[in-house]
């Protein structure tokens, strides 16, 4: 294969949840672990599996299958977490298994088809062709950023509100 | 307010100006080099870094003792600073004489300011030193000096002093008056906070464009940069002309390069200390005729450290104390040993329990700060509220030497500075009215903390109008918050006060406008394990106590079951745990009762509330089970729970991302098997229970 810089490969950590594979860059990613004591937080979201503690921080486990719509099953010998790590904020994924890793050049990745169904399609990056396989990949940031994003959506608004009220459009400058 | 201690600041001060007074030592080394041997020889430090450094250090030291209010270390700051920046413009040249003044002038000053570790010694007199100082100035600036040293009679404050808050803000944003109005006096102690430990404050300003959207770059995350970056203070909306702006200021301890966002325009409006220019201490010192002595008269017997350092410290008792946990659990789990090697082993496990009590205990003593380092911020406070309100209050500070964990100190001043404004604002009456009334013109606002077991106690107390219980209870009947009868208890009444609905009323002259804002400094107190009750007299004044842990990070808890889930309760946020014959539950039209000493007690089931589902039933049910009542519910509820398992030391956690944020849960703790229990706040809960009407 051709060494330029045009050609990056990237390494993703590839991984199944029902019958569908997906893949998340590694960049992201600070450990995978066994699937065990994770505890339940009462009036979580449904997605959310509970809390778990690894080195010294006591990380959310959000259950893929759950997210993606999927039914739950129970968590077998080759159920992993997935520990990523975005924007200082520590999330474990739960996945029915992850085994493998690939390297995949930026320009493998296709925008996922318009009429691309199934479970999770609305947190891809894109798609991946790879020896017959399809991998979907994931976009990190759509999948976690939902529900701060609302909050941080509120922040702004407030922020906005304040600039727009009438009582303070006076001529101003910094 | 003049009478009000200031240990605190003193203390923090000299540690503070002994820094500062150590890098002018050798940067005035640095400039005398230059001088003796110019253009000769290589030196350590170049001769334009070391008259800026100096220029820095006296003007911190000038803004420091002006704040403390040591105005003649100000002044001859002032008149050194004022020499370097003649040298800095090339209006003088630095020669001998200059450096020999500039010396003269530095042990002066040094002299003033450890003064002020000796009650005892006299004022001191810069006057000499002043005038010769001046006399190196060129002859305009000399006069321009004078004239307007001599116009105001007395102790005229030079220029650019910060004496006051008015004349801080000034200083630093007297050329940006919209941001300087958008501050009020919970960012003031912040900045005084700031500039006493050397950092740098910034004003960025974000104008948002088509091209900036587009590259996703907005204010939330701006916001979330520059969080990462330093301290936040304020983000102020501002519209210009057509257009509008974001301005944020900021605090950081880094220098300059820390803010170059391509997206920002960043002003430095103070500037700090970059911490890794501190000479290292084990540097041998130049031989300097004065340092010796100067080191010597401000000896504090302090050491700094890094906070992290104590953090990691922490945690690793922490992680001890599991440990131990597990081990004990083991010991008792071992079978097949004689008795007496299980005696010894029980004997050494007992000994190792002590021991490590000691160390847990020590280990946290070093991270306890006295309560003066928050109450200190207050008088400030006071005085701009009692000067914008109109009223007279003489604010007392007690047992300020509390001493409390340096992580909640910081989280508490917040919530005092509510309660606080809330007294002056309205719980205290006007000079007029309390004259009418009867009682002294002066309001009286004390600040009281102390310790109570394992806990401490601050309180905020005034002598104003108190609190209309009836009104209260009025008033939130008819909002449909509670349906308590007239006879509501004084938790009661904190409960209604602290009910977000009821806060964001307006109840001003209703209920004294206690109500505003409550609801955020009760989440503050759950926040830190802690609890906040009411005591007040119609007419005669209330009091407001927050009761906290003296740490936040190992607590003794009581560990319950309920259902298949494990739970832990810190120990101090229970009142008392009650034996609940089940049988003997009553259902009553406003949920389930439980007959207890002449009264009864509401139950709230636990595994209700959290949605639990149930476990397997057991082979032989029983036929009872507990109820905690929490130190705040006035014996008139309970939280129900299905086991009690024992009492265990636990490493408190924070449990921080939004996903797995629940009300009642202030963390989760790590049981040394990988297992993770909640860790409950049973006041919280019971108040979440009556508001969810479970």
């Amino acid at each position: 294969m051709p060494k330029g810089s045009g050609f990056k490969m990237e390494t993703y950590i590839l991984f199944f949840v029902g019958s569908s594979s997906y893949a998340i860059n590694t960049t992201w990613v600070q450990q995978v672990e066994m699937v065990q004591n994770i505890t339940r937080v009462p009036n979580a979201a449904l997605f959310v599996e509970g809390i778990t503690y690894l080195r010294g921080q006591m990380v959310p486990v959000v259950n893929l299958r759950t997210l993606f719509g999927l039914d739950k099953i129970d968590t077998s010998i080759r159920s992993r977490l997935i520990v990523v790590r975005l924007h200082g904020r520590v999330v474990g994924l739960q996945v029915d298994s992850a085994r493998e890793f690939i390297r995949i050049q930026e320009e493998q990745i296709l925008p996922p088809p318009e009429d691309l169904h199934g479970p999770g399609v609305e947190y891809l990056k894109g798609i991946v062709s790879l020896e017959d396989r399809l991998i979907l990949v994931i976009e990190l940031d759509n999948l976690l950023n939902r529900e701060e994003k609302k909050a941080l959506l509120n922040s702004v608004d407030d922020l906005e509100k304040k600039e727009v009220t009438p009582g303070e459009r006076k001529s101003s400058h910094v | 307010m003049s009478s009000m201690s200031n240990e605190g600041f003193t203390q923090e001060f000299l540690e503070e100006a002994k820094e500062h007074l150590r890098s002018i030592h050798r940067h005035l080394l640095a400039l005398e080099n230059s001088i003796l041997h110019e253009g000769q020889g290589e030196h350590d430090i170049p001769r334009y870094e070391a008259i800026d450094q100096l220029f820095r250090s006296f003007h911190t030291l000038k803004g420091l003792s002006g704040m403390i209010g040591l105005q003649t270390a100000a002044q001859l700051s002032h008149s050194l600073e004022t020499v370097l920046l003649s040298i800095q413009k090339t209006r003088i040249e630095a020669n001998e004489d200059v450096l020999q003044a500039l010396f003269e002038g530095t042990e002066k000053l040094e002299a003033v300011i450890a003064s002020l570790t000796n009650p005892d010694a006299p004022e001191l007199n810069v006057d000499e030193q002043v005038q010769r100082l001046a006399e190196l100035l060129p002859s305009l600036e000399q006069t321009e000096k004078v004239s307007k040293e001599a116009a105001p009679a007395g102790a005229a404050a030079p220029e650019g002093m910060f004496l006051t808050m008015e004349t801080f803000l000034q200083d630093v944003l007297g050329d940006y008056p919209d941001i300087r109005a958008s501050l009020n006096d919970r960012d003031y102690p912040v900045l005084i906070d700031a500039a006493l430990k050397g950092r740098y404050l910034w004003l960025c300003t974000f104008t948002p464009t088509s091209e900036w959207t587009k590259q996703g770059i907005n204010v939330a995350q701006i916001r979330q940069e520059l969080s990462k970056t330093g301290t936040l203070i304020k983000a102020v909306p501002l519209v210009s002309g057509s257009g509008v702006q974001f301005s944020f200021l900021i605090t950081t301890q880094k220098p300059v390069d820390s803010l170059t966002f391509p997206y920002l325009q960043c002003i430095l409006l103070l500037p700090g200390r970059s911490l890794p220019e501190e000479p290292p201490i084990s540097k041998p010192r130049t031989p300097a005729s004065s340092s010796d002595a100067t080191d010597r008269s401000f000896q504090t017997n302090l050491v700094r450290v890094d906070m992290k350092r104590l953090d990691a410290l922490v945690q690793m008792v922490g992680d001890l104390v599991i440990q131990r946990s597990v081990l004990a659990d083991r010991l008792k789990d071992l079978s097949g040993i004689k008795n007496n090697e299980r005696r010894d082993l029980t004997q050494t496990m007992a000994q190792m329990d002590r021991t490590m009590r000691h160390l847990r205990d020590a280990v946290l003593r070093t991270r306890m700060v006295p309560l003066s380092d928050v109450f200190n911020q207050m008088p400030l406070a006071v005085r701009d509220l009692a000067r914008s309100t109109g009223k007279d209050v003489q604010l007392i500070l007690e047992g300020a030497d509390t001493e409390i964990d340096k992580a909640l100190i910081d989280r508490l001043f917040e919530p005092l500075l509510h309660l606080v404004r809330n007294a002056v604002t309205h719980g205290l009456e006007d000079p007029k009215e309390r004259l009418e009334l009867g009682k002294p013109e002066r309001g009286r606002l004390v600040l009281r903390g102390r310790p109570e077991g394992d806990h401490i106690v601050v309180e905020v107390s005034d002598d104003g109008r108190g609190i209309d219980r009836e009104k209260v209870v009025r008033r939130a009947r008819a909002m449909g918050i509670t349906d308590h009868d007239h006879s509501a208890t004084d938790s009661e009444i904190v409960d209604i006060l602290c009910h977000p609905g009821f806060s964001t009323q307006e109840t001003a002259d209703l209920m004294s406008g206690r109500g505003v804002g409550m609801d955020v400094v009760r989440r503050a107190a759950a926040r830190m394990n802690g609890a906040l009750s009411l005591s007040s007299e119609v007419g005669s004044g209330a009091t407001f106590s927050l009761r906290l842990p003296l740490s936040l990070v190992i607590l003794d808890a009581v560990l319950v079951r309920c259902e298949n889930e494990m739970f832990a309760i810190p120990q101090g946020l229970l009142d008392e745990v009650v034996q609940i014959d089940l049988h003997r539950i009553v259902q009553a039209e406003s949920g389930e009762l439980y007959p207890f000493q002449e009264d009864a007690l509401a139950i709230i089931r636990l595994a209700k509330l959290f949605g639990l589902p149930p476990a397997e039933p057991e082979r032989s049910p029983r036929s009872y089970c507990y109820g905690l009542i929490g130190t705040l519910s006035d014996r008139r509820a309970a939280l129900l729970v299905d086991r009690l398992i024992g009492l265990r030391e636990i490493v408190v956690r924070p449990v921080a991302d939004p996903l797995i944020t629940c009300p009642g849960v202030s963390g989760a703790a790590e049981l040394g098997n990988g297992q993770v229990v909640l860790i409950l706040n049973p006041n919280e809960l019971l108040e979440d229970a009556k508001r969810k009407r479970i």
